[in-house]
């Protein structure tokens, strides 16, 4: 944190760490919280988008002319609409922001990349006119060969997506181009040296699909341009001021032009970062001189908004009879989808970090496919391969007959580790965390028939970056807070409770209010695990720089200096009986006075979160699995993780518990099946088969609390950890019970059949 | 300096650079290394002594201080 | 095309509204009426978001034509509570922190006050089975089961105390 920032002197808390219901709780619960598709302007249009059929196509034309003429259509937009913007040059830094791949997946350009690629979009009096008008826009495609899995994609021989794109990390510098947009590499140690010195080696490939994010509610937005420039749009984001700053650029206008009020949010996980509908929305409402509403449907949503990667993963891992591993070395095969840009730097930082390894080498391809770009999803990149990371541990340590959770504490980093990429850890509760897996009843508990338990570990590291708070004392002593998150998983609670145990004064007493980009600085998304870590602190600062200032008023009222002075309990009062026989002042009694003592009492902070360290999880599940279904059961889930200090305990809990639930679809049912065109065949949730309540059972959690001594209130990022183990956790148990190893997901009833149909010959054989 | 070695073009894993702050940090890698000069400021967070600074260029370093690049974080 | 003109009751009050004859229920109440309570997930019937009651049965809005509601009666979410007094579910789902985002919170809300009526002391494996139908991405649906059952357990001691 910022140098300044005091960790807090508090020792008890009154609303910190409480149960504290949530302030927008009435509303969720009324049907009132309005989301991005609840807003209403007069004269509102209704937006919709043509969306390619092809997985592969050169767009050769588009003919809107019949659309334009029908009546009730008010405007019609293509690629002919959008400037185009300049592609990212090498050399590239670890995350590439490409304009030019940006806007042609907002509006396709020269080729449709991927089935549900935008081509057109339309607005209309109605949204069954908006549709009818789709119709009748008349695209002549020129379809190509597709490719949507990445080992394919990396052969010579496979169809190429980008024609301008040679393949990055390598050496001599490639003359054809390739759907590998780069290769990147982390090394550390000796590893010939290291796998020489293993008595065990154990080495498997593993293969992942690709899954949504899966949030119930689909991209929304409203947009209204006015004649003298300006856009004003609603929308459903996990950024709103990264969003202004990308519709800006896609547009050709500057960020002031554009106002961005986030909505309620139904769900983002990092698939409301990137922008879809929302350009469209503001160029259609440009054209038509009214308000548009775009709205996606469900069938869109899976077609044309980022999924996170599908992969190969291979792990080999080798180990000294005693545990300790002595090399440990990954390939990572991602899709990127349409346009560059998958989780391999992620992967790479993350997927062997929460052990102590001296010999480490990964290697990870960024491999562009006919498929949707994809976008984060919660711990983006790192699963995929801590499934296979966490897998081939738990193999090993069958094969040597070792405790899994000893093999692991065998290994575990602590305090003064260094991981792959040269970080130096601080203190950090692995090892707490794998003795409480150790000595909780779960661990122990007996197993029946066709059950098996599965263990597995998971690091992050979670982002801090910038945030900005502003605080205004009513003139009753309540507290309004400004804040620049939307609250997707309860944020709004945790900023009430720590701003109102900096003033000392009842959670209820203070109100927090999101913010438009027009009415506070520039605060980075709601994702990252970062809200309750960095716009935490910037809330503490706010608070305390309003107290300084009321602290300040008290003294001069008593003709003291400011250090005479203490705020404690929502009032001034002095330090000691020497200062002087003042009576306390209130904050109410401040607030009314405020008109008479200089002013309004405001407090706010402009920062950028520094000072996170690593987050650390570890899941626990026992599986039942039916032999005649192959259906698989989860029974029992517990999930471990240090999560700093818990200012909301409700909301930690649910992160971990949602997680958890997300990785267990991950694991066993959810995947992107696509057919021989490219053409995706399951965008719904009856068959995008995500957990339902009926497949999970109650989701115990172990909060360790392991205070980051560079929060003011000890925060660790939580949201994110949960799903990086519950996969190969899940997989463990499963593999623990049929006795066959898996390595791949999902495992889904038909692949269970399987396993257990070979396992039944190959014992017949014997 | 693991991902940042790619630019580097060489195998030094360690360089011994006099720098009181990030910024300067950066210009005088940029300056060693061309290959990282477009790319530093936007790309890498750091690690002092262990702890991560992320977009901080005023950022004291200490004369004996450990510091790592990274890649900059990203999130879900 | 002309649109049907259609008399049906919300929540206890008398409507009218116009549809054409391809909107669902759902668009119904979200556009004609601006109700957004209920909330359109999939409409295809597949997640629950969208549950209302129609005649006292629990179905999905987005599965129903509006100009079949014609001479029914419709409760939504914007009906469960009465005047200032939130409904004990609504209150348990607050109070067990049974909602992160919020969006699948009325269809679950409508749905298990749906469970509750028809069976006022229902086992964890028939609140879950009941709410199948329901989907949610953020709780992992911990949280929403034990809300149900508290919410259960309230409603059944202020019966026999009656």
């Amino acid at each position: 944190m910022p140098d300044d920032v005091k960790v807090t002197d508090l020792k008890e808390f009154k609303s910190v760490g409480k149960r504290n219901p949530r302030p927008d709780g009435v509303d969720k619960v009324t049907g009132r919280a309005k989301y991005g598709a609840d807003f209403f302007l007069p004269g509102m249009l209704y937006g919709r988008v043509l969306r390619s059929p092809h997985a592969h196509a050169v767009i050769k034309s588009i003919d809107t002319s019949e659309a334009l003429k029908l009546e009730g259509v008010k405007a019609v937009i293509t690629r002919d609409d959008f400037k185009d913007l300049p592609h990212a040059q090498p050399p590239y830094g670890p995350i590439v922001h490409d304009g030019g791949d940006i806007t042609r997946n907002v509006m396709a350009r020269e080729k449709a990349l991927y089935d549900g690629h935008p081509v057109a979009a339309v607005c209309a009096t109605s949204d069954t006119i908006a549709k009818k008008a789709l119709k009748l826009i008349k695209v002549d495609y020129q379809v190509l060969l597709h490719v949507i899995d990445p080992v394919e994609a990396m052969r010579d021989d496979a169809p190429i997506l980008h024609e301008d794109q040679f393949t990055n990390g390598v050496e001599p510098k490639p003359t054809k181009p390739s759907n590998i947009f780069r290769v990147m590499k982390a090394e550390r140690g000796d590893l010939d040296k290291g796998f020489a010195e293993a008595d065990l080696i154990v080495e498997r490939e593993f293969n992942t699909k690709a899954v949504h994010q899966g949030y119930i509610e689909p991209h929304a937005c409203v947009a209204s341009a006015s004649e003298d420039g300006t856009v004003e749009l609603w929308c459903s984001t996990q950024g709103q001021f990264n969003y202004r700053a990308t519709c800006a650029m896609v547009l050709g206008i500057p960020t002031s032009k554009i106002k961005v009020t986030p909505s309620e949010i139904g769900g983002g996980f990092g698939g409301k970062l990137p922008v879809y509908g929302e350009p469209l929305a503001i160029k259609l409402s440009m054209k038509a001189r009214r308000p548009v509403k775009m709205v996606m449907s469900r069938d869109e949503v899976f077609r044309s908004t980022g999924p996170t990667s599908g992969a190969n993963v291979w792990i080999k891992i080798g180990v000294k009879k005693d545990g300790r591993i002595t090399a440990a070395e990954g390939v990572l095969k991602y899709q990127a989808g349409a346009f560059k840009g998958s989780g391999i730097g992620a992967a790479i930082g993350c997927m062997f970090s929460e052990y102590d390894l001296d010999n480490i080498r990964i290697t990870g391809y960024d491999v562009c496919v006919n498929r949707p770009k994809v976008a984060a999803y919660r711990a983006p990149g790192v699963p995929m391969a801590a499934f296979g990371v966490e897998s081939v541990m738990n193999e090993i340590a069958d094969k040597l007959g070792m405790d899994t959770v000893d093999f692991r504490l065998k290994n575990a980093a602590k305090e003064g580790t260094v991981n792959v990429q040269g970080i130096k850890y601080g203190p950090i509760g692995f090892i707490e965390m794998l003795e409480a897996v150790k000595a909780h009843p779960h661990y122990n508990a007996p197993l029946k028939e066709n059950q098996g338990r599965g263990f597995a570990a998971g690091y992050w590291m979670h982002a801090g970056g910038m945030s900005c708070a502003t605080i205004n004392v009513q003139d009753d002593g309540t507290v309004n807070l400004l804040e620049g998150n939307p609250d997707i998983g309860g944020s709004r609670a945790s900023m009430c409770a720590l701003v109102a145990e900096e003033f000392g004064i009842p959670y209820d007493r203070v109100r927090t209010t999101i913010a438009d980009t027009s009415s506070l600085g520039f605060t980075l998304f709601t994702a990252g695990s970062r809200v309750t870590y960095a716009t935490g602190m910037a809330v503490v600062e706010a608070a305390r720089s309003a107290i300084k200032l009321m602290v300040d008023r008290a003294a001069k009222a008593w003709g003291v200096t400011a250090d005479q002075v203490v705020w404690e309990n929502g009032q001034a009062r002095p330090a000691s009986s020497n200062v002087g026989d003042f009576p306390p002042m209130t904050m109410s009694e401040l607030a009314k006075k405020a008109p008479m003592m200089g002013g309004a009492i405001a407090g706010h902070a402009e920062i950028n979160a520094t000072g996170q360290g690593p987050a650390i999880g570890a899941h626990l599940v026992d599986v039942e699995v039916d032999p005649e279904t192959g259906f698989v059961k989860p029974i029992r889930f517990t999930v471990f993780q240090d999560v700093g200090r818990a200012i909301s305990p409700d909301y930690v809990e649910g992160q971990m518990q949602g997680g958890a639930v997300q990785g267990i679809g991950w694991a066993l049912n959810e995947e992107y099946i696509y057919n021989d065109k490219g053409q995706l065949q399951n965008a719904g949730f009856l068959d995008y088969r995500m957990p339902v309540a009926s497949d999970v059972p109650m989701i115990d959690t172990v909060m360790i609390e392991e205070p980051n001594p560079n929060h003011p209130y000890g925060v660790r990022g939580v949201g994110e950890t949960p799903i990086v183990p519950p996969q190969a956790a899940v997989i463990n148990a499963v593999e623990n019970a049929i006795g066959t190893r898996i390595s791949e997901m999902p495992a889904s009833p038909p692949k269970i059949l399987k396993a257990l149909e070979a396992k039944k010959r190959a014992l017949a054989a014997e | 300096m693991g991902e940042a070695r790619r630019y580097t073009g060489s195998d030094e894993g360690e360089v011994e650079i006099d720098a009181p702050t990030v910024l300067v940090l950066f210009r005088k890698i940029g300056e060693r290394y061309p290959a990282l000069k477009p790319i530093i400021e936007d790309g890498f967070a750091v690690s002092i002594d262990g702890q991560i600074y992320e977009d901080s260029l005023f950022q004291p370093i200490k004369p004996d201080s450990e510091v790592v690049l990274i890649p900059k974080i990203a999130g879900g | 095309m002309a649109k049907h003109h259609v008399s049906a009751t919300v929540n206890g009050d008398p409507v009218e509204f116009l549809c054409e004859t391809s909107q669902s229920l759902l668009e119904v109440l979200r556009e004609e009426l601006q109700m957004t309570g209920t909330k359109e997930g999939c409409g295809t019937g597949d997640c629950g978001a969208c549950s209302v009651m129609l005649d006292g049965r629990l179905v999905c809005s987005c599965l129903v034509l509006g100009v079949e509601t014609e001479g029914k009666s419709v409760e939504t979410i914007e009906g469960m509570a009465k005047g200032d007094e939130l409904h004990p579910l609504q209150r348990k789902f607050i109070q067990h922190a049974a909602l992160q985002c919020g969006i699948c919170t009325p269809g679950f809300l409508v749905a298990s006050r749906a469970l509750l009526e028809e069976n006022p002391d229902p086992t964890e494996t028939e609140i879950r089975f009941w709410l199948a139908g329901n989907l949610c991405r953020c709780t992992g649906y911990d949280k929403i089961v034990r809300a149900v059952m508290d919410a259960a357990q309230e409603m059944r001691e202020s019966a026999n105390a009656r």
